[in-house]
């Protein structure tokens, strides 16, 4: 996998989107950066470009707010999870924070959650990112 | 001049039974086998039963099952010469269940325990008090963790576009995007502090020196008679029953703000396939506990997913409505301030019911 993969942000915070948006853009991470305000939109993009993980057009890495209204990052993975079994070892999910999460809390889930990240969002956190998962340097 | 002979002290036999006769804690005293051979009269008055029918019976008579291995136990090791100390919640007799601290006293005669006393103590208004402290402790380590998750999100989107601000080409529309949302992300902080400042001023104990009787059904028609153009508006029907004469020791703004609240979001959530009716109802007065329910036939919630957490402060349930989850935690906070509890039952494409009871 070293292609630059098309990244989802799930946030419902519209400048947050922006400046995660922006950062992506400005760092020439990805084609595509998708983005959705609410679980629900997070999940119906999922389901429309994902048939198959492997292409282009579904974003393998997505980026997720953990605390929106309704859905929390927990409570989206779970939906996602339970939706496609299967699917989920596919992707790079990345955890957004305000604060520090306590680990334990993140482990007891059983959630596919490859990294946390405090918020903002940085370069450095993205290349690694890339460097790590996606094979790019 | 020889010293006044000090008057002589009660015999052991005459200060022992106005002990045994005037405690308010129980004491019984028991055989191996647990039968009861003696009991005050504090424990003949919780079971409310007579003496004749106390004496000579098991203890197990009076307890409910789930208790009886552990008296049997406590019992034996008192038996054995210990004397024991536990706690346990139970009914006694036909007695409400209460928290007991019990004390199990060996009685020794000739190097043998002949006997075993029982003392239990009321502790039920202890152990609420601390359950209460224990309940509002994890309130205010939700609150904070609550609080500072949402005054560092803002403030950590801020701080990326303030960094981001510094590399954009000043005057080009990336550079205003980016400064119109480092300014939504300031007054979003801005809010949540603001927030906390009108949290903090309800929960401020002096608010309720302010407390006067606020006729009930007066407060409710002014939030109506204010509310009464988007009522109107949307087809909707307010029905308010409330006694006349009902009135609350409270603060009149916090009770306007109970119900200005409620009734908003009975408008903002009405279902669009039904023209909304909302009642508001309150029974009560008269040394009895203030009742009051507000119930409409709007869009519901579904209670399994949400359980208490309607309450929360900073929750939402609607992501396609406006809102910050903040009305129904200052709802339930002003409530509280009233020494009040509310509660609330929904079905969804039903209707939402809030339950607000004050006791006297």
């Amino acid at each position: 996998m070293s292609q630059r993969p098309a990244v989802l942000l799930v946030d419902d915070d519209a400048a947050t989107n922006y400046y995660n948006q922006r950062l992506l853009q400005r760092m020439q991470v990805s084609q595509e950066v998708l983005v959705a305000s609410t679980a629900d939109d997070a999940l119906a993009i999922l389901n429309t470009r994902c048939g198959h993980p492997a292409t282009a057009a579904c974003p393998t890495l997505i980026l997720l707010d953990f605390n929106m209204p309704l859905f929390n990052g927990f409570e989206f993975l779970r939906a996602f999870t339970q939706r496609h079994p299967a699917l989920p070892q596919a992707f790079v999910v990345v955890l957004l924070t305000a604060l520090p999460l306590n680990p334990h809390l993140v482990e007891d889930q059983h959630l596919p959650v490859t990294a946390v990240l405090t918020k903002p969002l940085t370069a450095e956190a993205v290349n690694q990112l890339l460097r790590n998962y996606f094979g790019v340097s | 001049m020889p010293p006044k002979a000090s008057p002589p002290i009660a015999t052991s036999e005459v200060r022992f039974r106005s002990l045994f006769d005037n405690t308010p804690e129980l004491i019984l005293y028991q055989n191996e086998k647990a039968i009861i051979l003696d009991a005050n009269p504090a424990f003949l008055a919780l079971v409310a039963e007579p003496r004749g029918r106390v004496v000579d019976h098991c203890y197990d008579d009076f307890l409910p099952p789930e208790v009886h291995a552990l008296f049997r136990q406590k019992l034996e090791e008192a038996f054995a010469g210990k004397t024991v100390r536990f706690d346990m919640f139970a009914a006694q007799g036909k007695s409400a269940p209460r928290h007991w601290d019990v004390v199990k006293i060996p009685l020794w005669e000739n190097g043998a325990v002949v006997g075993v006393h029982m003392i239990a103590r009321d502790i039920t208004e202890k152990m609420l008090a601390q359950q209460e402290i224990v309940t509002q402790n994890q309130d205010l380590q939700q609150f904070t963790y609550i609080v500072s998750h949402n005054l560092r999100a803002p403030l950590a989107t801020a701080l990326g576009l303030v960094d981001l601000l510094g590399t954009e080409e000043p005057d080009s529309p990336y550079f205003e995007e980016t400064r119109t949302h480092l300014q939504a992300s300031l007054h979003q902080l801005d809010l949540v502090l603001r927030d906390m400042n009108t949290i903090l001023a309800i929960r401020d104990q002096k608010n309720l020196a302010e407390a006067e009787a606020v006729p009930l059904a007066e407060v409710v028609q002014q939030v109506v008679q204010n509310l009464q153009e988007v009522v109107a508006q949307c087809g909707g029907t307010v029905r308010v029953a409330i006694p006349a004469d009902l009135s609350l020791r409270a603060n009149r703004a916090y009770l306007y703000s109970i119900f200005f609240n409620l009734l908003s979001n009975a408008l903002k959530y009405r279902a669009d396939e039904r023209p909304l009716e909302v009642s508001v109802t309150a029974t009560g007065g008269e040394g009895k506990e203030t009742r009051i329910t507000v119930a409409d036939n709007g869009s519901g919630f579904d209670q399994q997913q949400a359980g208490d957490d309607v309450f929360r402060l900073y929750k939402r349930f609607h992501p396609h409505r406006p809102g910050r989850g903040l009305g129904l935690y200052l709802t339930k906070t002003h409530v509280e301030s009233m020494g009040g509890h509310i509660s609330v039952h929904s079905r969804v494409a039903e209707g939402t019911r809030f339950i607000i009871v004050v006791p006297y």
